[in-house]
């Protein structure tokens, strides 16, 4: 008795014991390890923003940085701790580990490199800006040397700047980092501040290299990588738990009802013992009480009636006891069983056996309710039964689990990508319909061997148990091929995604990366590319190519006055009419702006000067219309040939611009073609040592003014005329004429120096011979160039000497050449209306007919006379041609109210011929050549020149 | 890897921009805003001014500053305060101290103020948090020399520390409660009031016109971009000899000129040091970590020199002298 009591006792705390241990069992802890995780990825990324905005120089602080870092490391190690206790982490930790102290020194060595590009590229404008001041001081005082220089430096400049701002490589900084130095060593530069240019740019190259892959590896770092790493070890972690735990709740829970079939027994026995005894209501209840709370236990008698069901199993069915008890058993027959399992099960525990199995009941709401249960007949002492015992255990959680678990294996088979199992013998063991493509591509049926090449791919996975991403393109679409050998087992798991829209934009960046988008042609960096590509396939000696450099003549005008949506307009033409021009195999890139390039491959110079000729011919016949307006464009076109010269291809480009140049001032032909030995180098060397000439000439005052008489042919105006003319004494004193330096001067922006220069000077000759004046009466005609016209300079400069000597503007004259006028129309008209204004003497267009002008434009300038082009004037004798030019372009003169001046009259023959024509005045060597100005106090008289006529 | 270049910038800056206007927004709200007309809200993105305390447990405090003043921990020949001399503005004025055998440190102390705010302590950051440098001194037989057994068991047995250490550490007198009590000390060492500050704040009157000037060259020039954040530096490495390399012409490199690569033995890590916190650098006088010099401007033309490969002539260089004067506070009071 007192042991069964014992027992008892003991049965029950048991049961508690599992309870308790079944409800307290959890996964707290792996949730608290995950929720820290997800804590330190967002510190990270904080970090890594804080990086970023130290990248670009929003913060200019490193503290926030090193408390970000700092607070990021505290809670990792904590973490690191707690992750230490679990079973199998060592591992993974030390990677952990690994990845935070690399991302510790990485950042320490972004720190310095972002603080060498903060006190290199923020202090490189300043930097650039004082030494090409200084360079150009020095190339103005005319040190050659400085010239070359300031033009290295300044695309040293550009190009560093490129590299920072934008993708371009490193190398061409490096490229002109060399061009520089090299040209210092070898004119032993002495720019101090030269060396810190360099210096500069040469730590920036470095610098932002490191800065920017030291960037891009703290973004992309091991950390994330680390931190994913740990997070599937606690997920799988806390999965396993689960699955612990549930066991060991069902373990319990079994533990618990096999202790209630003791307690039930104990029960049995305590009521027997004790049925004498007046505690045996006391005991019935105790039963009782266990029975509801604790087990779905049901009792029958042997009739088949209903006559004892626990709470519990009230509750679980959803029935009030009343709706049970006294019920046949037939009440709980569900519809999954057959009435004959029913009957059969019936059959056996009638025979008194124990019968255990899946019973499935129908709740009153109709769900299913699943139980294993067992059926203990009852005897009594005689062996007789008296009634059926019905323990059940619920397992519809399990029932539920079995029917997610066949749902979720069928996963891959609705996957709309497709997915594909391989195993060791190469075979495809499992392919879900969208893999059907893959098989197709392969030729080859679920269950056969995949292709031969694929089968050393998949061997080599398996062996390095690397992932690895293959493209495949089938039926006109591409898909990527994500090759997964699972670990632990001889499968290979392939899942695919197609890529078609994400290779075809790759593609379109790709074309955009390298092309115009305006005309659709290749931009210049593909189009040096293929020059490239060009160079390296002529180096053997075998191939030729031609470069051809093309500039459109009058595209500026377009742009000008219709606007750039005529300019875009042009441009598309054009590029219809190279294509045309052109064939299929050679290539054509717009080079920026209005210049085209063409390299005709495999095309010696003589086939590619055809070619050259083609286009101008087509260009010259094409006009471009624009709104009723017309505009002749016309191209000039530099050739280059690219053999095995060994020219690299920035050498060619140099040289087919200075070819094109050259071409530009052809007038006829408007093609030239680059002769290596002839002068087009020295031309471009030459006009480089004339800038120096003219700055120290003008320094030391070596130009002096000529004159040349302009006499009437009719005897109206007597006031004599004189032509300002500048030379050029060398240092031996001898003259040089303009033409040698002019052009020169033109093309560097020195000839507004020298226009200031002549207006001085004709200032001072006259305020130091004012009885000349005074008695003469003279009238001085003064050249200004196109780039003066635009260039206040000038203007402020006759401002200030009119003030000087008010009286002294009604002796001048200026001379405006058609092709700058027209090049800036609004500009030179106001300039001549201010020098009207001032009162000067009047304003002649100069080179009269040599340029296309409209001459319903010349009609809206205010001038008074039209010079003709002396190149007309002076084989006017016996060419037709071009003394009906000089007819035209003097009646045009006239029709439009100006008076004409004929330049370059060499003969008698010819003031014959323009008296006919009826031209004002004339001016050559007839009549006088150019002579010093000094020379004029002692012509005693105008007459001296007007006589000739 | 241009595209790749091209990319993590396009990357950065996108995300850098995204941020910006969140973050700035914090910050904003953190540091009083200096009110318009603030000459110096201009350079409050570089440097920040010091608190004008931290919070400390002032019955610690009171404890570390004796123990820090104690030569006992070094079996009576050396304290703390020995080298990091109060009055001298936290060092001792010496290109390289005097150790407890009587021969020559390694390399100049640094002083001791505004020390809790740097990022890692010693010339080369061997030393992570205070803590860790009081470990190393501790522990190193030129320095406190006996280790902390010694220490410890003297601690132990006074009587008047015996007392504070229960009240305050329940009893317990090991390195890491002791070194507790003087890091807590070290947080008093601090030198707020400094006239850079004032101007930082919105004083615009607190600085000269020619420490403007010269804080003006401070940045142009480029010295800002290492010498930055609340401590006016201390919280970066840098390479000594950006531009040219000091060690290998002139001067002979020592082991100590190493710097960084004597902790880490990575080989980038050579010549590389802590950026010093230029805070007071007026009164902490000799420079660099060999105290190479005694005079500041020549370490202002030193640096110009080798970091920035510039030569900062000589009256930008009494500039910028001036300005530095400007980042000198007000020396600690004593715990009462």
């Amino acid at each position: 008795m007192i042991v069964n009591r014992g027992l008892f006792a003991l049965s029950l705390c048991a049961i508690f014991v599992l309870i308790w241990v079944a409800l307290a069992a959890n996964v707290d802890e792996d949730d608290r390890l995950l929720a820290s995780l997800a804590e330190l990825r967002t510190m990270n990324g904080q970090l890594n923003e804080e990086v970023g905005r130290n990248y670009i120089g929003i913060s200019a602080n490193y503290d926030p940085l090193i408390s970000y870092l700092n607070n990021l490391q505290g809670k990792a190690t904590e973490f690191a701790r707690q992750v230490e206790t679990i079973e199998n982490s060592a591992g993974r930790l030390q990677n952990f580990r690994a990845a935070l102290s690399g991302k510790e020194q990485r950042i320490e060595d972004f720190k310095f490199h972002n603080s060498v590009m903060r006190l290199t590229w923020h202090h490189y404008p300043t930097l650039t800006l004082g030494t090409l001041q200084n360079l150009e001081e020095h190339a103005n005082s005319g040190d050659a040397t400085s010239v070359e220089l300031l033009l290295l430096a300044k695309k040293l400049a550009m190009s560093t700047s490129l590299f920072v701002n934008s993708d371009q490589s490193a190398d061409s900084v490096r490229g002109d980092l060399k061009a520089l130095n090299s040209l210092r060593e070898r004119f032993g530069s002495h720019e101090e501040d030269l060396n810190l240019l360099a210096a500069y740019s040469e730590k920036i190259i470095d610098s932002q290299g490191v800065l920017d892959d030291l960037t891009v590896e703290i973004y992309e770092h091991r950390l994330e990588a680390a931190f994913d790493q740990i997070e599937r070890f606690l997920l799988q972690k806390r999965q396993a738990s689960e699955q612990r735990i549930g066991l060991l709740r069902i373990a319990a829970l079994l533990g618990a009802i096999f202790l209630s079939g003791v307690v039930i027994y104990l029960l049995k026995g305590i009521y027997r013992t004790s049925r004498k005894l007046d505690a045996s209501q006391e005991q019935a209840d105790f039963q009782q009480y266990v029975l509801n709370e604790h087990a779905m236990v049901s009792i029958i008698d042997t009739d088949g009636v209903i006559r004892q069901v626990s709470d519990r199993f009230c509750e679980v069915l959803g029935y009030q006891r009343d709706e049970l008890v006294g019920k046949p058993r037939s009440v709980l027959f569900s519809a999954e069983h057959d009435r004959d399992a029913y009957a059969k099960v019936w059959q056996l525990i009638n025979s008194g056996e124990t019968w255990k199995g899946e019973v499935c009941l129908d709740c009153k709401n109709g769900e299913k309710f699943w139980s294993i249960t067992t059926i203990i007949p009852k005897q009594n002492r005689h062996g007789e039964i008296v009634e059926f015992i019905f323990i059940r255990t619920d397992i519809s959680e399990l029932k539920r689990a079995e029917a997610e678990i066949s749902v979720l294996a069928r996963l891959p088979e609705e996957n709309p990508e497709a997915v594909l199992r391989i195993d060791e013998q190469h075979r495809v063991v499992y392919a879900n319909k969208p893999a059907t493509y893959l098989l197709n591509h392969w030729d080859i049926a679920q269950g056969d061997r995949v292709p031969e090449t694929w089968q050393l791919l998949f061997e080599d996975l398996r062996r390095t148990g690397r992932n690895q991403e293959v493209e495949v393109e089938s039926a006109g679409r591409c898909f990527l091929l994500l090759i997964i050998p699972v670990a632990g087992s001889p499968y290979i798991n392939i899942y695919s995604r197609d890529i078609t829209a994400r290779k075809k934009a790759e593609k379109e960046l790709a074309y955009m990366a390298y092309h115009d988008d305006l005309t659709g042609l290749i931009n210049r960096g593909a189009f040096e590319q293929e020059l490239n590509a060009a160079v390296l396939s002529a180096a053997n000696g075998i191939l030729v190519h031609t470069l051809m450099y093309i500039d459109l003549n009058q595209f500026k005008i377009v742009n000008d006055t219709c606007g750039h949506v005529a300019g875009d307009e042009l441009l598309k033409q054009v590029t219809r009419i190279l294509n045309e021009a052109v064939r299929s195999s050679d290539i054509v890139g717009r080079l920026g702006g209005d210049e085209f390039g063409v390299i005709l491959w495999g095309c010696d110079v003589d086939a590619a000067m055809k070619v050259a000729e083609k286009i101008t011919a087509i260009m010259q016949g094409f006009r471009f219309t624009w709104n009723e307006l017309f505009f002749d464009v016309g191209a000039s076109i530099g050739v280059v040939r690219v053999d095995d010269g060994g020219s690299g291809v920035e050498d060619l480009m140099g040289k087919a611009d200075v070819a094109c140049y050259s071409a530009k001032e052809e007038a006829s032909k408007h093609i030239h073609l680059y002769q290596e030995q002839a002068s087009e180098a020295s031309t471009r060397h030459n006009e480089m040592h004339w800038v120096s000439r003219i700055t120290r000439a003008l320094e030391k005052d070596r130009f002096c003014l000529f004159v040349q008489p302009i006499v009437a042919l009719k005897p109206s105006d007597d006031r004599p005329r004189y032509e300002v003319l500048v030379r050029l004494k060398d240092d031996n004193g001898e003259l040089i004429p303009p033409g040698a330096f002019l052009p020169a001067a033109e093309r560097f922006k020195q000839i507004t120096l020298i226009d200031s220069c002549v207006v001085n000077k004709i200032f001072q000759f006259m305020a130091q011979h004012t009885d000349y004046i005074a008695e003469h009466n003279p009238v001085f005609c003064i050249n200004l160039s196109g780039t003066s016209l635009g260039d206040t300079e000038i203007l402020e400069l006759v401002t200030k000497n009119c003030e000087q000597y008010p009286d002294y503007m009604q002796h001048l004259h200026f001379e405006v050449t058609e092709t700058s006028a027209v090049k800036d129309f609004a500009v030179t008209s106001s300039f001549i209306e201010k020098f009207l204004i001032l009162g000067c003497e009047g304003i002649s267009l100069d080179d009269f007919g040599s340029g296309m002008s409209s001459f319903a434009y010349l009609q809206q300038l205010p001038v008074d006379a039209v010079k003709i082009d002396g190149s007309f004037v002076k084989d006017m004798v016996g060419n037709e041609v071009n003394y009906s030019i000089v007819k035209s372009v003097h009646d045009i003169g006239h029709a439009l109210g100006m008076e004409t001046v004929a330049e370059w009259v060499e003969d008698a023959e010819t003031v014959e011929l323009l008296k006919e024509v009826g031209v004002d005045y004339i001016q050559g060597y007839v009549i006088s050549a150019p002579f010093p100005i000094e020379e004029l106090l002692a012509v005693e008289s105008w007459q001296r020149f007007s006589q000739v006529v | 890897m241009i595209k790749n270049q091209f990319c993590a910038r396009a990357f950065v800056v996108m995300l850098a921009i995204c941020l910006t206007p969140l973050t700035s927004g914090l910050c904003l709200a953190q540091e009083a805003d200096p009110g318009a007309g603030s000459e110096g809200a201009l350079y409050l993105n570089y440097i920040k001014p010091l608190p004008q305390s931290l919070p400390v447990d002032r019955e610690k405090a009171l404890l570390g500053q004796a123990l820090f003043h104690d030569t006992g921990l070094a079996a009576g020949r050396a304290a703390c305060g020995t080298c990091h001399v109060l009055e001298q503005w936290g060092a001792d004025g010496m290109a390289k101290s005097i150790d407890i055998r009587g021969g020559f440190d390694d390399m100049n102390t640094l002083t001791v103020f505004n020390a809790v705010f740097n990022f890692r302590l010693l010339w080369n950051g061997a030393a992570a948090t205070p803590k860790d440098q009081i470990d190393m001194v501790m522990d190193n037989e030129r320095h406190m020399g006996a280790g902390w057994s010694v220490a410890l068991q003297y601690v132990r047995s006074r009587q008047d520390y015996q007392q504070q250490f229960k009240a305050l550490y329940g009893g317990v007198i090991d390195e890491h409660t002791v070194s507790d009590a003087i890091v807590e000390y070290e947080r008093t060492l601090i030198t707020p009031d400094a006239p850079i500050d004032h101007y930082l704040r919105g004083d615009n009157n607190a600085i000269s016109e020619r420490q403007k000037q010269g804080l003006k060259l401070f940045v142009d020039y480029g010295c800002i971009a290492c010498h930055q954040g609340i401590n006016v530096g201390g919280n970066m490495f840098a390479r000594f000899g950006v531009f040219v390399k000091p060690y290998q012409s002139v001067v002979p490199a020592n082991e100590f000129d190493l710097g960084r690569f004597n902790v880490t033995g990575v080989e980038s890590d050579r010549y590389v040091m802590r950026v010093p916190s230029l805070r007071n650098v007026e009164k902490t006088a000799p420079y660099f970590h060999n105290g190479g010099t005694q005079s500041l401007k020549k370490a202002v033309t030193a640096m110009g020199y080798y970091q920035l490969g510039r030569d900062i002539p000589d009256d930008e260089a009494e500039l910028i002298v001036e300005f530095l004067k400007s980042l000198t506070g007000k020396k600690p009071e004593p715990v009462q």
